[in-house]
């Protein structure tokens, strides 16, 4: 039998897409149904996968026999090199396909609300965007990798230039120009590999075998030790503006800021994912010696990302500022996780990248509901929602507990696991220390975050500069009100999951460490 | 003597040689002179000698023919496919463009058919010639026309002064090859390639052969629009009628780089020094088109440059060459499958431009851009097509076959220019989503100019070329193939 299935979720987007477009000759009203319908029957299509045909048992790149649903057809050949179309599943990648089908339907289900201009086009290049993210995190071939890579850049450039705020056209050059310029950064740094490797294929798994045996001959007079570090550097750089760790993050407030809320929700739930999932397939699988021997620095580069986007969050007024830059830090978790080389550290680190993915999307949700329902971000502008909004609020409330790792969330788990596991870590020296300095960014999130709640949520109503009325103030009171239905279903859904893999981590865990216990065997291994 | 089977191998020679002289004759015997019947000839000349060519390629032909002054190798047939989509794409969209924009000229409709036909046929010959002789005649033949082309625009200033520009500056390169022509044969006593080559040694490199050789290599220069012997193009390129500038930057630059393909890599050994020459050509070339296509406020413009850029890619391939090996090969097959790709996507982008300038009368300048892609998305989707794949990003051709290009210098030793080409292929991004900026993200004027009429020749051709250049993405294998066995044959 010919395995289509994962080709199926790269396809069924980009067929829902051109449906979209077809539709808009229909006329206004159809698009958003038609990319939800699309969006949803992908999301089907994934979870179905995930249960029935999946079967991965192992690390793709490592044990390439033990990932599920492989697909690959020849692309080309060149200088000796066979180039294919080669996607597989295994657990890092199931869980983040899951996440993007998730959140991406979620973003459109929200676009319902908040987009009206030129909708036929914004829900054509979300779809397109899915199926490339979608195409990121299965592709096991590294010139299929980079090209879904690189594609994902279009069709976000485009929502953010089109549909964003004001500075929306600075924003998404800026995005448009660090990320391409890491790309290229990150594509010297492979191809360096590559062609010092042994190898008769551009597959990620030849690439990952020929480094193990050590099949690497130095390059222009530098040793192979030097070229792999090299490599190692560019890759990092590379894929670090992605995440972004700092400071290579200067480009991501801007982007989300500007962005239209369901662009943000896929930005920072799955987008910077690809970061960390690059990290963790090229760095740590492919270079496990180089990544160890750097591993305290790498460790200490994520605190500083912890604890500087924790302060810098902290100085922001504008709520989706927040957001982004506590995504800044919730990132950071994840690196340090996979600097600490551990079964949990590493595990940890996976699934703080689907358990951020999903309380990040929540979270940009509800600030896009507030929004849409005061039309002011700014914390100074907004009090007592709690009041006018109850249910908004709820969920305010519940994603923000969710972000400082309340037990019962999924932050929770996923902070612990980055936490234990980094404690016993042999790569990382001083591990303790490490993890007590990056421990001490949780106390910072709870800290701005209660007090944006606090204002934002509590006190007296109040939405612009004007005193409340309780205060005697003359100003009117504007008319909010709580959440639509089509605000509410998608953040309940998220909320549910984000429960559920609160309390039974499992559900996801067991998939991802089937596949992360091997990576973390590469270095420090055991804890 | 003239045997039979000379005469089949360059049937697709022939066919154009015949349509346009069927287009001539059917002009002489028909009042109404609308130009349809010529294009309709024309195009069918143009499809005959396509199935010719890709018959020859299919069976493997490679042959000499007329006392081997021409060959009929895969070397030559697959250049001759490039050339002859760029020109199909061309004629398809001239009927309209013609008559839209040049009212009172349609009579003349018939002319430009001709004119493109011989051209095309200059560059067949250009690509199969094996002698000295054969290429200069063919390199005339391919550019006595085009100068009456760039020119068809005579009421109009530009294209007038482009023309005259286009006319001296090609004589003068004319000159240049001639003359280093007459030096080859004064050192060696033969026109032929392979003659040529084996009666030049090192010993020749400061002497006559030696001096041949540069002036050769600096008369195709100006063919292909390489820096610094480019000064005529940009305004060539702006002067002509769009459609024209699109043939000109694809078909004939194409036809150019394939002879000195052919010369450099048969006739002169890489002892004469040419090497250098070519290296500091290909830096020089692709930075300068770059840089000069970053500062430019008119897209037509703009796209003149960035094909001066692209020569500079393509001139890596004969940069990095070494006598013989797989690697040549790789290096020389890559630049071709590049020429290749870039037949459809810059022939597309300049199409687009044809469209929107010209036709719709929208404006030269990026601002006149503004919003086109929400009155035409078939358009705008086109160019993002065109666009990214020239910047080679990796959802076009243009991504593998830059890649092969780089490829190939990095295998034959030469990373440092592969890494000059990656940067410059980076930069470009900078000018090219400029357009895509104007033509999706900006809001159009109040008073903007509707968009009239949607030719269907036109939309034909530009989308042809979109389908063509994104298809090469994943379908880039037998191209690359091809093209590497092709070198391979002509190296061995």
């Amino acid at each position: 039998m010919v395995l289509i299935w994962i080709t199926l979720l790269i396809v069924l987007p980009l067929l829902a897409a051109l449906a979209t477009v077809a539709s808009s000759r229909l006329g206004d009203a159809y698009p958003r149904y038609v990319a939800f319908g699309g969006s949803l029957v992908t999301l089907a299509a994934a979870a179905y996968v995930w249960l029935v045909p999946y079967d991965a048992t192992g690390n793709a790149l490592l044990s390439p026999g033990k990932a599920a649903l492989v697909e690959r057809v020849p692309w080309f050949e060149i200088g000796g090199y066979e180039v294919e179309y080669l996607v597989g599943l295994d657990g890092v990648s199931m869980p983040l396909v899951a996440l993007t089908t998730l959140l991406v339907t979620a973003a459109i289900v929200t676009a319902w609300d908040s987009v009206h201009e030129r909708e036929a086009g914004f829900y054509t290049l979300v779809l397109v965007l899915e199926s490339a993210l979608v195409g990121v995190f299965v592709a096991l071939d590294f010139f299929a990798f980079y090209v879904f890579w690189e594609a994902v850049l279009i069709p976000m450039y485009f929502l953010i230039a089109v549909w964003g705020g004001p500075r929306r056209k600075y924003a998404a050059m800026k995005f448009f120009v660090y990320t391409n310029i890491a790309s290229l950064i990150m594509f010297v740094g492979v191809i360096a590999l590559y062609l010092t490797a042994n190898v008769a294929d551009t597959s990620m798994m030849s690439l990952t075998a020929a480094l193990h045996d050590g099949a690497v001959t130095g390059a222009l007079g530098a040793s192979a030790e030097t070229v792999r570090l090299a490599a190692f550097v560019a890759l990092f750089v590379g894929f670090a503006v992605k995440v972004p760790v700092v400071p290579f993050h200067t480009w991501l407030p801007d982007a989300h800021v500007q962005a239209p809320t369901p662009v943000s929700v896929v930005l920072a739930g799955v987008l910077l994912k690809m970061g960390t999932y690059a990290l963790l397939r090229f760095n740590f699988t492919m270079l496990p010696e180089t990544a160890a021997s750097l591993a305290l620095p790498i460790a200490v580069v994520g605190v500083i990302s912890v604890i500087y986007g924790a302060l810098l969050a902290m100085a922001q007024t504008d709520l989706k500022r927040i957001v982004a830059y506590s995504s800044i830090s919730s990132m950071g978790y994840v690196v340090v996780g996979l600097a600490a080389y551990t079964s949990y550290a590493v595990g940890g680190a996976t699934f703080q990248m689907v358990s951020h993915g999903l309380i990040s999307g929540l979270m940009f949700m509800v600030v896009g509901v507030v929004y849409h329902a005061t039309g002011t971000r700014e914390v100074d502008e907004l009090s007592g929602i709690a009041g006018r909004a109850p249910f908004v609020a709820g969920v305010f409330v519940a994603a923000a507990f969710a972000y400082m790792g309340l037990p019962g969330m999924s932050g929770f788990p996923a902070e612990l696991f980055v936490f234990l596991g980094s404690m016993s870590s042999t790569t990382v020296p001083y591990a303790p220390v490490v993890v007590a300095a990056a421990m001490f960014g949780i106390v910072l999130v709870a800290g701005y975050l209660l007090f944006t709640m606090q204002r934002v949520l509590f006190g007296g109503f109040r939405v612009g500069r004007g005193k409340t009325a309780a205060d005697g103030g003359a100003e009117r009171e504007p008319d909010i009100t709580d959440a639509s239905a089509t605000e509410a279903v998608p953040l309940l859904v998220l909320l549910a999951v984000v429960l559920s893999l609160g309390l039974q981590p499992d559900l996801v865990y067991d998939v991802i460490q089937t596949s992360t216990d091997a990576v973390a065997e590469l270095a420090g291994g055991g804890g | 003597m003239v045997t039979t089977a000379e005469l089949v191998n360059v049937a697709h020679v022939t066919a154009l040689v015949a349509a346009a002289f069927l287009v001539l004759v059917l002009d002489t015997f028909s009042r109404r002179k609308r130009g349809g019947a010529a294009l309709a000839v024309g195009f069918a000349g143009v499809a005959t000698s396509f199935v010719a060519t890709t018959f020859h390629l299919g069976a493997g032909t490679d042959a000499t023919a007329f006392a081997g002054t021409v060959a009929v190798d895969p070397f030559a047939l697959f250049f001759s496919v490039a050339v002859l989509i760029a020109t199909a794409l061309v004629l398809v969209s001239s009927t309209e463009y013609v008559g839209r924009v040049f009212p009172d000229r349609r009579e003349s409709l018939t002319e430009y058919v001709v004119l493109v036909l011989l051209a095309a046929t200059g560059m067949l010959v250009m690509a199969s010639a094996r002698s000295l002789v054969t290429a200069f005649i063919a390199l005339e033949l391919a550019a006595l026309p085009s100068y009456a082309l760039v020119a068809f625009a005579k009421d109009d200033g530009a294209g007038v002064e482009g023309g005259m520009k286009y006319f001296v500056l090609g004589a003068l390169s004319s000159a240049f090859l001639l003359y280093g022509i007459s030096l080859v044969y004064g050192a060696t006593g033969t026109f032929d390639f392979a003659g040529v080559a084996s009666r030049l040694s090192a010993a020749d490199a400061a002497g006559l052969g030696g001096l041949g050789a540069l002036f050769v290599l600096v008369g195709l220069g100006f063919k292909v629009a390489a820096f610094p012997f480019h000064v005529w193009a940009p305004d060539a390129y702006t002067g002509a009628p769009t459609p024209v500038t699109a043939f000109l930057s694809s078909a004939s630059k194409i036809a150019g780089f394939v002879l000195m393909f052919r010369v450099f890599t048969v006739a002169f050994p890489t002892s004469l020094n040419w090497l250098l020459a070519v290296q500091a050509l290909a830096v020089l070339t692709m930075t300068y088109g770059n840089f000069a296509a970053a500062v430019q406020s008119s897209v037509k413009r703009m796209l003149a440059y960035s094909s001066i850029g692209h020569a500079g890619y393509v001139l890596i391939a004969l940069a990095v060459f070494s006598s013989g090996g797989e690697d040549a090969a790789l290096a020389l097959g890559a630049g071709m499958s590049h020429l290749f790709v870039y037949a459809f996507m810059n022939t597309g982008a300049f199409l687009v431009v044809a469209l929107v300038d010209d036709y719709w009368g929208v404006g030269y300048e990026f601002e006149d851009y503004a919003g086109i892609a929400r009155q035409a998305p078939v358009v705008g989707v086109a160019m993002a097509v065109f666009m990214f794949s020239l910047a080679g990003l990796p959802t076009g051709g243009g991504f593998l076959s830059k890649l092969a290009v780089f490829a190939g210098a990095v295998r034959s030793g030469f990373w440092w220019l592969a890494l000059l080409g990656a940067v410059n292929s980076a930069l470009s991004l900078y000018y090219y989503s400029r357009v895509l900026r104007w033509m999706w993200v900006e809001e159009p004027e109040e008073n903007a100019p509707t968009l009239e009429g949607r030719p269907v020749g036109i939309y034909a051709a530009i989308l042809v070329a979109a389908v063509g250049t994104l298809a090469l993405l994943f379908v880039f294998e037998p191209v690359l193939s091809t093209a590497e066995a092709a070198a391979a044959s002509l190296l061995s």
